[in-house]
């Protein structure tokens, strides 16, 4: 099945090790920051060390083979493809299916795999194990970035700085801004002043309401500036909670009067059917007015650059579907 | 007579440990071979002797051997450890995991997990020793639970705290669970099913020394471990001074489990099956069944591992999963022939 080029490849991986080795000896010298540019004194091919998570790393000046372990919606908003992604990521994001199709899945990660596809960079989140971050740095450049730390434009940002794409970075942030414009001024007849929007998924045993950045939520409390029910912006989103369980029965007092609702499919879908049935339900505000949106979780998984982008385009047509 | 029954038996115990060590090397270089790049043996032997390239060397010296070395070291551990409970316990269904020590390892990473404040924090040094703290307060519970003044060590009271412990435990794990985020709701799923991935030689080797210090110490108990077989009263009788050597045995045990889980997480069944194949094979003296179950227990991990590793590539099922798929079925046949 998979074409094996271990005697072609060798001389490219120990490149690879040479650059690895001399970002390690680098290290020890200063304290430049991310994105500092500075030219590779062997090889004559271009090399920029960028501090990351995970100290300071010698990456390829422009990464053509990157496997991203995380944030690959940030990487497509910076114009980069990756040629390799977690099977999370892989199976689970219908944003950014067309993007990825060329894209390999690399298991969660297995490393051989991770190696035979001969990356240049490697993109990881800071919480893998030491091991096999370990691991990794013996493959290829890796550099690791906070996780869930960041809303999507820092992300996207903090990317374009390490990886010297500032100028597409701040183009993404602009038109996802004048995105965000447009869809203020599109729902600004919808949404009466006073009403409020939340996010919902029905799961097997429990309702969870996501708070930002969560669910496509970022778009909606940060960038629209839409206000959350009182009880979720009190016990959800004003201590930096994510998330939170509910049970049907509190369920009104947490209902927004504008509904996103995705159903977590493994074992949820019949139990969110006979939830929707129930009286508590049918009397919800946003049930009566029609405005529950039943969107797809397979859309609104990932909360990183491109991602978000499309999430604001659903979001902006289901409010605008009613009218 | 008596010596030619003693001849025939110690030539039983070799041959068994022969085919042992041979099944042993046989899956250590089918594992060398397997996985998704795939290595002919020839490239293998090559690299081993250094004449390989660096990707096949980066391959087998850095992914697969620290891994192979690690699932014969914990395997080792959790079958040395179950095959000494069963004999302190007098009860040839104790095991690591079912007496809880596990699930009781398992609460304190999951703990750490939910409050530490950065998750990344949760590395290799921490991991193990809170799972230790965490195996030896549950083991310490099930130890004075079980213990009644003037008889001694209940066994079945033992095994009956043990798994009333282990529920309580793992319903408290299920509540911190649920509060998790996704990506370390995985982490600790993955741990707690149990996972030899991503091991290095620094995992190997911090265990090494636990396991061969452990097993000294348990090799010049093996007498002792026979005699308790015989129930307090008679071991007392037999000169054996019952309590501490019952502590310092069970200590070990306990010792060896909660290193073992810490480097691999949740694998159970492997401490139960282990001893009693090897009690099978070489008989029921401790000085040949704690090496006999020792190598068994390396051996299943491996086997387990291998499978768990190649099956779906790139994913992978945990150890512990494919350990559980083959010990449970064995665990239910167990018990039915207890019955009858």
């Amino acid at each position: 099945m998979y074409m094996l080029k271990k005697w072609t490849t060798a001389p490219g991986f120990l490149l690879c090790l040479a650059f690895f080795l001399s970002a390690c000896g680098s290290s020890s010298e200063g304290n430049s920051d991310a994105g500092e540019n500075e030219q590779a004194e062997e090889s004559g091919s271009d090399t920029r060390t960028v501090t990351a998570e995970n100290g300071e790393v010698e990456i390829p000046a422009d990464p053509e083979r990157v496997i991203a372990l995380q944030f690959a919606g940030d990487l497509l908003a910076l114009g980069i493809e990756p040629i390799g992604v977690d099977s999370t990521i892989k199976n689970n994001s219908e944003q950014l299916e067309e993007e990825l199709a060329d894209a390999e899945d690399v298991g969660d990660p297995s490393v051989e795999k991770v190696l035979e596809m001969e990356p240049d960079l490697i993109v990881a989140p800071t919480y893998l194990e030491e091991n096999v971050i370990s691991q990794l740095e013996q493959i290829a450049p890796t550099v690791t970035a906070p996780w869930a730390e960041m809303d999507a434009k820092e992300e996207v940002a903090y990317f374009g700085e390490m990886l010297g794409r500032e100028e597409e970075a701040d183009e993404w942030i602009a038109s996802y801004e004048q995105q965000a414009e447009d869809a203020k001024e599109q729902i600004s007849g919808i949404i009466e002043s006073g009403e409020t929007v939340g996010v919902y998924e029905l799961s097997a045993k429990e309702i969870y309401v996501h708070t930002t950045p969560g669910r496509g939520s970022y778009n909606l409390y940060e960038t629209l500036d839409l206000p959350a029910p009182d009880l979720v912006q009190e016990e959800v989103l004003d201590p930096g909670e994510q998330f939170a369980a509910l049970s049907l029965e509190t369920l009104p007092d947490y209902a927004a009067d504008h509904m996103f609702v995705t159903v977590y499919e493994e074992g949820g879908v019949e139990e969110a059917e006979q939830l929707m049935e129930s009286s508590i339900w049918k009397s919800l505000p946003a049930y009566q007015n029609d405005q529950i949106y039943m969107v797809p979780l397979e859309k609104f998984w990932f909360n990183d650059g491109v991602s978000l982008e499309r999430q604001l385009d659903i979001q902006v047509e289901e409010l605008t579907s009613g009218e | 007579m008596k010596s030619i029954v003693q001849e025939r038996l110690r030539r039983k115990q070799l041959f068994f440990f022969a085919v042992i060590i041979l099944l042993i090397l046989a899956v250590f270089f089918y594992s060398m071979n397997t996985g998704f790049t795939s290595l002919s043996p020839i490239e293998v032997i090559q690299t081993f002797i250094g004449l390989g390239d660096s990707q096949s060397s980066l391959i087998l010296f850095e992914f697969r051997l620290p891994r192979i070395v690690l699932a014969l070291l914990v395997g080792a551990c959790l079958a040395v450890s179950g095959c000494i409970l069963q004999g302190v316990s007098r009860n040839s269904l104790a095991d690591p995991g079912i007496l809880g020590i596990t699930t009781g390892a398992g609460l304190f990473v999951v703990v750490y997990i939910s409050y530490a404040s950065s998750f990344e924090a949760a590395s290799a040094f921490t991991l193990p020793f809170l799972a230790l703290i965490g195996g030896s307060i549950t083991a310490f519970l099930i130890y004075i639970l079980s213990y009644e003044k003037n008889v001694g060590l209940l066994p079945y009271r033992m095994i009956l705290n043990g798994i009333a412990i282990a529920a309580g435990i793992s319903a408290l794990m299920t509540i911190l669970m649920l509060r998790l985020a996704p990506e370390q709701y995985s982490f600790v799923a993955i741990w707690l099913a149990g996972r030899i991935s991503g091991s290095t030689w620094n995992e190997v080797l911090s265990l090494l020394p636990w396991l061969v210090i452990l097993f000294i110490i348990i090799m010049f108990r093996a007498r002792d471990l026979d005699t308790l077989a015989f129930g307090d009263k008679m071991a007392t009788g037999l000169g054996v001074t019952v309590e501490k050597e019952r502590l310092i045995l069970t200590g070990s045990a306990v010792a060896l489990a909660a290193a073992g889980v810490s480097v691999s997480g949740g694998i159970g069944f492997v401490g139960l099956i282990a001893p009693h194949l090897a009690r099978r094979l070489v008989g029921s003296q401790h000085v040949m069944v704690l090496p006999a179950s020792a190598l068994l227990g390396g051996l299943l991990l491996l086997t387990a591992d291998t499978i768990g590793r190649s099956i779906i590539e790139p994913s992978e099922i945990p150890a512990g999963v494919v350990v559980a798929v083959i010990g449970a079925p064995y665990f239910l046949y167990l018990l039915a022939r207890q019955k009858a």
